[in-house]
């Protein structure tokens, strides 16, 4: 509340300010209208339109600054979920393409919890945080003696199995028609507060992975990366570091998915299948691999382009097409020409 | 009976169609060594082709089904030589890289294609009309047509792979591409011809996709996941498994 009050007098703030350099209006409207002196101007009926101007001015800076905020709120949320994926692609070699299916878990669960059954929204967010460990559990179990690109392979047919059974478990999750209605979490249900519930949540979540990043497991992790048969043979247990990658990557896309769910308000199970795993695969090679900070300005780069696209007059359906065919060719682009990305400190594994 | 046969040739008919697309596939993944997951986008494209052919241009039939194949041919040679070659370094490709590669390659495609036509499912009027009944099961004459061509081209493919100098060169390439290359085989033309006989496949695929169902832009997945998993259940480099 306390900032939304702020915003807007900041707002008309900057709407005085850039309202001044206008009052040659008050002169154009002296010259069209010449004061008749039978009929004296009352000065408060102008001031008042010059406010009625400002106050328009104020309201589309608003309207701009809570475009803002979205974006940056769809940045935070996408940060949780290319970190954790940046965990076990970047840092342990594993292509995980069932990351966003993981992801897609998550939101359902969350959603149904809040929907259905009318959890309160922590016991909501824990639920959705647990719920792909079994799928992550059977992933890993599956993918135990597979490397390379075949595994990757594995987890996008993994994913797609996942996007069928969403599709046909209309019982619970209403298949194709999508949960929709779903209310923004986070104190009086603004987009401010979730903001900070996000960003709250995405910063715990960083320290969270950083932690296990900069750790000697997290040195095993780069170990498997590098050199998956010396790590054995140096006597790491390469099949558990692999299933505990899968499973803490997991929770942190069961997370994310949920506050997905919340800030889209409306979920179907193509919003977690090929175009969202290429975009998330484009934000983390694009950014480079094996580095936080490389996934974080790839992100923010990427998103600014994609959303600078609204600004090109395209229809409806172009600028869909468009955002992918983005996507694509840099992602095509950056493998070919930089293909450790950004700010990437290793490539894609063999 | 009736519905059991209506229910064996509507299976059967898909099936044929998914079968021409993972020859193609098996084609390349035998020979170059990696999924090209971009196939389904050239069958869209050659569907896309034939219909822009067929409709908005006025075209006869056979003519654009013709000209269509060649484009696809064209396409999946330009596809390979672009793209996939160059990410090759020295000999060996990232099969990572090559995976994220085509998978751009398929949603750049798709989205290509979205952009040119719309997402409104196109529809092609029917060019042989008419049909059989057996028992009260339904064929129509277009569905006959296209199983006989595919059943042609199938055997047509064995034997060119299995007996023809070129299948013979190529079968060297898809075994042992180093020993290949020092008795004498241009391995990366082999590659580009290979991936234009199976991107000519997946081009009359993608016109009797169109004649059959209908176009829409979301179909590149739908495509790439069906044939896919047929290939690979047959046996990623047999022809007779990617048939069944």
């Amino acid at each position: 509340m306390v900032l939304e009050f702020g915003i807007q007098r900041g707002c008309f703030f900057c709407g005085g300010i850039l309202v001044s350099p206008l009052s040659t209006e008050r002169d154009l409207r002296k010259i069209v209208n010449p004061v008749n002196p039978a009929r004296p101007v009352n000065p408060a009926s102008i001031d008042r339109e010059r406010l009625a101007s400002l106050d328009l001015l104020a309201c589309w800076i608003y309207q701009y600054m809570i475009y803002l905020l979205h974006i940056t709120t769809l940045i935070v949320i996408l940060l949780v979920l290319c970190w954790s994926m940046q965990l076990s692609i970047g840092y342990t070699g594993i292509l995980n393409l069932a990351h966003v299916a993981f992801m897609g878990v998550g939101a359902y669960v969350a959603v149904i919890a809040v929907k259905s059954y009318h959890l309160p929204l922590p016991l909501a967010f824990l639920f959705a945080i647990l719920s792909p460990l079994p799928l992550a559990w059977l992933l890993s179990r599956l993918t135990q003696k597979v490397h390379g690109d075949y595994l990757a392979l594995m987890t996008l047919w993994f994913s797609f199995v996942v996007y069928v059974v969403e599709l046909n478990l209309t019982g619970i999750t209403r298949g194709p028609l999508g949960i929709s209605n779903i209310f923004l979490p986070g104190i009086g249900h603004t987009p401010e507060s979730f903001f900070y519930l996000s960003t709250i949540i995405a910063l715990s979540a960083y320290f969270l992975i950083r932690r296990i990043v900069h750790s000697p497991f997290g040195r095993v992790m780069a170990a498997l990366r590098d050199d998956e048969v010396s790590a054995t043979v140096l006597g790491k247990n390469t099949v558990r570091v692999k299933q505990t990658v899968f499973l803490v990557s997991s929770m942190f896309a069961g997370l994310a998915g949920a506050l997905f769910a919340f800030f889209i308000h409306f979920i179907d199970p193509s919003s977690f299948h090929l175009p969202l795993l290429v975009s998330v695969l484009t934000f983390l090679i694009v950014g480079g691999l094996g580095s936080l900070r490389a996934t974080t300005v790839g992100v923010i780069a990427l998103v600014i382009l994609q959303e600078s696209l609204r600004f090109f007059p395209l229809s409806n359906e172009g600028i869909g097409a468009m955002r992918q065919i983005l996507y694509a060719l840099m992602l095509l682009l950056i493998l070919y020409y930089r293909p450790k990305g950004m700010l990437g400190r290793v490539q894609l594994p063999a | 009976m009736e519905i059991f046969l209506q229910l064996v040739i509507s299976v059967v008919i898909p099936g044929i169609l998914f079968a021409l697309v993972a020859l193609g596939f098996t084609l390349i993944a035998s020979v170059s060594r990696f999924l090209h997951l971009a196939h389904g986008a050239v069958v869209l494209a050659s569907g896309y082709c034939f219909y822009a052919l067929v409709v908005r241009a006025g075209f006869a039939p056979l003519v654009a089904a013709m000209m269509t194949c060649a484009g696809a041919a064209v396409l999946g040679g330009v596809l390979n030589m672009l793209v996939y070659e160059r990410f090759r370094k020295g000999r060996t490709l990232n099969a990572i890289v090559a995976l994220i590669v085509a998978l751009a390659l398929l949603m750049l495609i798709e989205n290509v294609l979205l952009l040119m036509f719309g997402s409104q499912t196109k529809i092609i009027p029917v060019i042989l009309p008419g049909f059989i009944s057996i028992h009260g099961a339904i064929i129509t004459q277009q569905e006959i047509g296209m199983m006989a061509t595919t059943l042609v081209l199938f055997i047509l493919t064995q034997c060119f792979w299995w007996r023809s100098a070129f299948g013979r060169m190529a079968r060297a390439v898809a075994d042992n591409e180093e020993v290949a290359q020092i008795m004498g085989i241009n391995a990366a033309r082999i590659r580009t011809k290979v991936f234009i006989l199976a991107s000519f496949l997946a081009g009359i695929a993608g016109v009797f996709f169109a004649i059959e169902y209908g176009l829409q832009p979301g179909l590149t997945t739908a495509l790439a996941i069906k044939a896919f998993g047929r290939a690979v259940i047959g046996g990623v480099g047999s022809i007779p498994g990617a048939f069944s």
